[in-house]
């Protein structure tokens, strides 16, 4: 499910369109980045994965590991179940699967990852990323 | 045209500031944003953008909703409460909804009286009560809209934050919804409550909401 920054129902209803955020998202909508990216993980395409990550994500990739993008995003044993739902609130975006959840912020037209296996530790509170580009 | 300007001083003035200070709140309030966006790491947008972003949505309407409680909530309790001395008041045996002369209906309509007035029956129910209707009417779609916009806004705070999102039904029940309302409905009954007073001793020459200057402090109504 891709919800856009409204509910369409409740748009529908409001009378200062012009004033409301969230027309729907033009380009790729990000449960296909979020997929693309657990996709790329899980068949050991490091080059692909790191292509998707924001420049902080890809950063914090190569910090943990200690080696370039390509080559340390596989080797984080991050969760590749496909994610099955996802929703956008202006530029950002969370896309959930059964084992975890991936963050990604609007990048023109696309989508990027900015966090991805990340878990709801505490409820309410902050998920826990094993990539984290926030 | 000098008379027509003259003769809708009030529409008109208030009318070219509000636009005025509205577009002076957009750009203050994508400035804001975007140094928000720079705090979390986050892409900053454009101006256009932000016009149309939950963001800005809910800062306007949350004012709006309450400017429009405050005035329908006066509108309709000043039916049932007075304050002596005051010129917003009506004088203090006049509590209630007032007679047929007193409104000038029925046999007291006059000839220039408005359509509904002569119609009787539900047009004239309807219309005794048009004001609060509208004006209420626009408060609850104005709240309606914050309670969407906020939402969505909250949630792109939630998502900066790596956090969860919420439904809509759960941003009712959210301490985010109630504080933007509650914080604006204080201060809204705050100003109309303190000036229906102050205005029992204070004067302001030449204003309509102010009792003569030389009427004495007992005085009620302007």
């Amino acid at each position: 499910m891709v919800r856009s920054s409204l509910p369409r129902s409740a748009a529908a209803a409001l009378a200062l369109p012009l004033l409301l955020g969230g027309c729907a998202a033009s380009g790729t909508p990000p449960l296909s980045i979020a997929t693309e990216f657990t996709d790329a993980v899980a068949s050991g395409d490091g080059a692909d994965a790191c292509a998707l990550l924001t420049q902080r994500a890809a950063a914090d990739v190569e910090e943990q590991t200690g080696s370039p993008c390509a080559a340390g995003v596989v080797t984080l044993d991050l969760p590749t179940s496909t994610p099955s739902a996802a929703e956008a609130w202006g530029g950002e975006a969370f896309a959930e699967s059964t084992e975890a959840a991936l963050f990604l912020t609007r990048d023109g037209e696309s989508w990027l990852v900015r966090a991805a296996g990340c878990v709801e530790a505490v409820v309410e509170a902050p998920f826990e990323c094993i990539v984290d580009g926030s | 045209m000098k008379r027509f300007l003259r003769d809708n001083g009030i529409g008109l003035g208030f009318g070219l500031a509000f636009l005025v200070v509205l577009v002076a709140q957009s750009f203050a309030g994508w400035a804001a944003f975007n140094q928000q966006q720079i705090s979390d790491h986050l892409g900053e947008i454009g101006y256009f953008d932000y016009l149309t972003s939950a963001s800005f949505a809910v800062d306007v309407s949350e004012n709006w909703q309450s400017e429009y409680l405050q005035f329908s909530l006066y509108i309709a309790a000043l039916v049932w409460l007075v304050q002596r001395g005051s010129p917003d008041s009506k004088k203090v045996e006049h509590v209630g909804v007032g007679s047929d002369e007193d409104e000038r209906l029925g046999r007291f309509a006059e000839v220039d009286s408005p359509g509904p007035v002569h119609a009787g029956g539900w047009r004239l129910r309807l219309y005794s009560n048009s004001l609060v209707l509208v004006m209420g009417g626009i408060f609850f779609l104005s709240w309606f809209v914050q309670s969407v916009t906020g939402n969505a806004a909250f949630n792109a705070e939630q998502l900066a934050s790596l956090q969860r999102p919420q439904s809509w039904l759960e941003y009712l029940a959210s301490a985010d919804f109630w504080n933007r309302t509650f914080q604006n409905w204080q201060s809204e009954l705050l100003a109309v409550g303190s000036m229906s007073v102050l205005a029992i001793y204070l004067r302001q020459r030449g204003s309509p909401e102010s009792k003569d200057v030389g009427a004495p402090h007992s005085e009620t109504g302007s």
